[in-house]
């Protein structure tokens, strides 16, 4: 009894924070929409929701195709190389954006939207790496054999039949790698430039000095159903894959 | 292997180069010097590597201490809910710290208390929860109720259960929990900027200081690779430990 | 000159330091069901998949027709096989997985469709039921039939089983193994078959190769094999044995139960005698009698299994229930010698 209020508890703790931001962001003396109005109208914030957009879909596109030609060729063998994959999971993002930064500058390259870029397709790479390589290996070699002797060569049988059989992992890494993109704001903050905004900057804008405003409640909604969608998905995939 | 060499490609250019470059300017480069590891050690520092020592110290603890019952209930009392609320568990880890942060923050700003020490508190708490209940869930979860009855029959009481049985069970899921807390805490940036203010200087916003607003790659960099040394000792005590790494 | 549809020369295969085959030469007659017999770990399952190209051998080659193919990828040899997990592809439904190997090959959907319901039928599967079934929808004995078609499609010169039937329910397995006999004597397709199970290998085979550690102990047919064990090994490992050590002084033999006659010796002082315990003959007139005591008494249905103690070693006999024999009985047991096989001790 006394687990179970103080789990509830834990998750009042948890939600109730969301869903006031939620149900502030239509609250302006009374229900409305105008915060919303405000921030659809805002040059700035469409601009720079189309930069996470561009963002988000750029890198997850690159680091699934990277991701899974790696999953796949060390299913195959293991390999001490594959280690390399870990790293970027499991270290603290702060670290990993200061490198970045010194990376662009020591090269002097130019700060914006590739420099962005280029660092989140560096740890999606390894987060869907991680998402395919559990899926691949485990599809049985005597697949792949088996198709080889029905006569289908390597490319064919990766068309055919691994690709399919990966087709979960996939795009359940492509979601994961998406979210992680277009909520990321650390490593975005030490990479970007002037010019280039992403949402979650937008927000750190104003929230870090502890502004809470309407509109941006409104954006922040937005942000928050654009990520319970994508776990959703994520959800609903993995529940029929069992 | 010819199909990885391009992820491992770009992960060598864009993920081990940079961390080598933050190495070569801790140590002063393009010269050689120690000077700038001895520069984050003088006092002022240490005051800040205390605070974030102490705000990390007192999450972890908070956290297993609120995450251990839930974890509990999740895996072994709750049944018909079980699903629910691993689902309710799983989807803070798909919201941004930033947007979960935000949102704590319209609270905490209409009980006055932001920009204190208990914010930040309350703030790393609620961040970093789900990290700790995720992994004590798995571990508590393999335990199976058959085991705590069979300590019953042996005439064990509830507590001396828990301690016998409960705790070297799921002391794997402790450790876990505990470094997925602790290490990402101690470098934490947001929470302690946006609910801590100006007041509270941590490791993370030390960090986000020397590189944003000073430029002071040399120093910055000697601080990261400080960092770093943490967060590598303690994935390999986690690793002696729980014998593998599992992410 | 005879051409074999499938010949291993001098193949020998290393894993490390660890030499699974060691020279191993077969030759696989056109239209032959041919099984490969041994042990787990015996390398079975290596040869099978250098013939099928999945493993290439260190030295040696591997002839399909006559025509040297060890550098050919498996998907160029014109083979079919059954893998002992099936390895159907889980992401198709059976209708998808028979045709695989017809839309690799480009045929058009006429013939697909028409082939696929004609091989279904041979592996006595309805079309018509369990067409669009899902693999996982069907049972262990129907998946069979499904790797089984899916393999016979592509008219292969050679259809290479891996042990297919070892999944399966002893009951469901008994039957499989007829039904392979027949699809076998349908198509009239190589089949080579490789198992463990000595007793599926001998109602199954024309020949069969017996290999023991990466070497071959014996190629032959059931008949041969049975009757002939030409080792130790292949006399063991088929079926019951008894094995008595005796050798030859001043031109008389004596084992370790007495003095025996043989019916040949084969140059060797010292050998095993080897006799099948239904050649063992109780108080019944041989021509090399012992007194015996019966230890054990095992009930068979048919037939009575007895181990019988002569002085110091152990003889087991065959008898059929009929013959009434109680335990600690003492009996006249015996054999004749041309129902002794000479082994290498």
């Amino acid at each position: 009894m006394i687990l179970k209020i103080l789990t509830v508890a834990v998750f009042a703790f948890l939600y109730v924070p969301i869903i006031y931001l939620v149900f502030s962001s239509f609250y302006d003396d009374g229900f409305t929409f105008r915060n919303y109005e405000a921030i659809l109208n805002d040059r700035n914030v469409t601009t720079a929701f189309f930069n996470s957009l561009n963002v988000a879909i750029l890198s997850t596109l690159i680091s699934v195709i990277l991701g899974t030609l790696a999953a796949y060729s060390f299913k195959k063998r293991g390999h001490f190389l594959e280690s390399l994959f870990y790293p970027p999971i499991v270290i603290p993002e702060i670290t990993e954006a200061v490198a970045l930064l010194l990376f662009f500058k020591m090269l002097e390259f130019p700060l914006g939207y590739y420099s962005v870029l280029t660092g989140h397709i560096a740890f999606n790479v390894a987060f869907v790496y991680v998402v395919v390589y559990a899926r691949a290996s485990s599809i049985e070699k005597s697949i792949e054999e088996a198709s080889y002797t029905l006569g289908a060569n390597e490319f064919q049988t990766f068309t055919k039949v691994v690709l399919p059989l990966l087709m979960p992992g996939i795009v359940a890494a492509s979601l994961i790698a998406f979210t992680l993109s277009w909520d990321n704001f650390i490593k975005t903050a030490f990479t970007t430039g002037p010019g280039f905004n992403t949402l979650p900057l937008l927000i750190w804008s104003q929230a870090a000095r502890g502004v809470v405003s309407p509109s941006i409640n409104a954006l922040a909604s937005l942000m928050l159903l654009i990520s319970i969608v994508l776990s959703y998905l994520y959800v609903r995939i993995s529940i029929r894959e069992e | 292997m010819k199909l990885s060499l391009p992820a491992i490609a770009y992960l060598a250019v864009f993920f081990y180069l940079p961390f080598a470059i933050v190495v070569a300017y801790g140590f002063g480069y393009p010269e050689f010097t120690l000077k700038h590891f001895f520069e984050i050690f003088n006092p002022i520092y240490a005051q800040f590597f205390l605070n974030s020592f102490i705000i990390a110290a007192i999450t972890t603890l908070l956290c297993l201490l609120i995450a251990y019952p839930v974890a509990y209930y999740i895996a072994v009392k709750s049944k018909k809910w079980k699903n629910t609320l691993l689902i309710l568990i799983i989807l803070p880890f798909w919201i941004s710290f930033l947007l979960r942060t935000y949102a704590l923050m319209a609270i905490l700003s209409k009980f006055d208390l932001l920009f204190t020490f208990t914010a930040v508190i309350i703030g790393m708490v609620y961040d970093y929860l789900p990290f700790m209940i995720l992994p004590l869930y798995a571990s508590l979860e393999k335990l199976k109720v058959s085991v705590i009855e069979a300590s019953y029959t042996l005439g064990a009481k509830p507590l001396e259960t828990f301690y016998k049985v409960m705790v070297p069970l799921s002391k794997p899921g402790m450790v876990a929990g505990c470094l997925l807390v602790f290490v990402p805490a101690l470098g934490e940036f947001v929470v302690p900027t946006m609910l801590g203010g100006v007041s509270i200087t941590t490791l993370g916003t030390l960090t986000w200081d020397l590189f944003i607003k000073y430029h002071n790659w040399w120093r910055g960099s000697a601080l990261s690779v400080f960092y770093m040394i943490i967060v590598v000792a303690a994935i390999l005590y986690y690793i002696k430990r729980v014998g593998r790494l599992e992410i | 000159m005879v051409t074999y549809a499938v010949e291993l020369e001098n193949v020998s295969k290393h894993y490390g330091s660890y030499e699974v085959l060691k020279d191993i030469t077969l030759r696989i007659r056109k239209g032959e069901f041919f099984s490969i017999l041994g042990p787990s770990g015996s390398g079975k399952t290596t040869i099978i998949k250098i013939i099928a190209g999945l493993v290439s051998p260190d030295r040696g080659c591997v002839k399909f027709n006559g025509e040297d193919c060890t550098n050919k990828p498996p998907y160029k040899r014109n083979i079919g096989m059954v893998f002992q997990d099936l390895a159907l592809f889980p992401h198709l439904n059976v209708y998808e997985n028979v045709a695989y190997g017809l839309r690799i090959r480009k045929v058009d959907e006429g013939e697909i469709r028409e082939k696929v319901f004609k091989y279904l039928e041979l592996v006595n599967l309805d079309p018509k039921i369990y067409a669009k079934r899902r693999i996982n929808q069907l049972s262990g004995g129907q998946q069979q039939r499904v790797a089984i078609a899916r393999a016979l499609i592509t008219e292969p010169s050679v259809l290479l089983l891996d042990e297919p039937l070892g999944a399966l329910d002893f009951k469901v397995r008994q039957h499989m193994a007829m039904e392979l006999k027949r699809i076998q004597k349908t198509v009239e397709t190589t089949f080579i078959y490789v198992t463990h199970d000595q007793s599926e290998a001998l109602t199954l085979s024309d020949r069969i190769a017996v290999i023991n550690s990466g070497k071959i102990e014996q190629i032959g047919t059931p008949q041969e094999i049975y009757e002939k064990p030409a080792t130790k090994f292949v006399a063991s490992f088929i079926g019951e044995m008894n094995f008595i050590s005796a050798r030859v002084e001043n031109g008389e033999v004596f084992s370790e139960i007495g003095r025996v006659r043989v019916k040949k010796l084969n140059g060797s002082r010292e050998f095993l005698i080897s006799i099948r315990p239904e050649k063992v003959r109780i108080n019944d007139s041989a021509e090399n009698s012992f007194e015996a005591v019966v230890e054990e008494v095992n009930y068979l249905g048919s037939h009575l299994l007895l181990k019988l103690r002569v002085g110091n070693a152990y003889l087991k006999a065959l008898t059929p229930s009929s013959v009434r024999i109680k335990e600690a009985e003492k009996v006249v047991a015996g054999w004749n010698s041309e129902d002794a096989i000479l082994l290498e001790a």
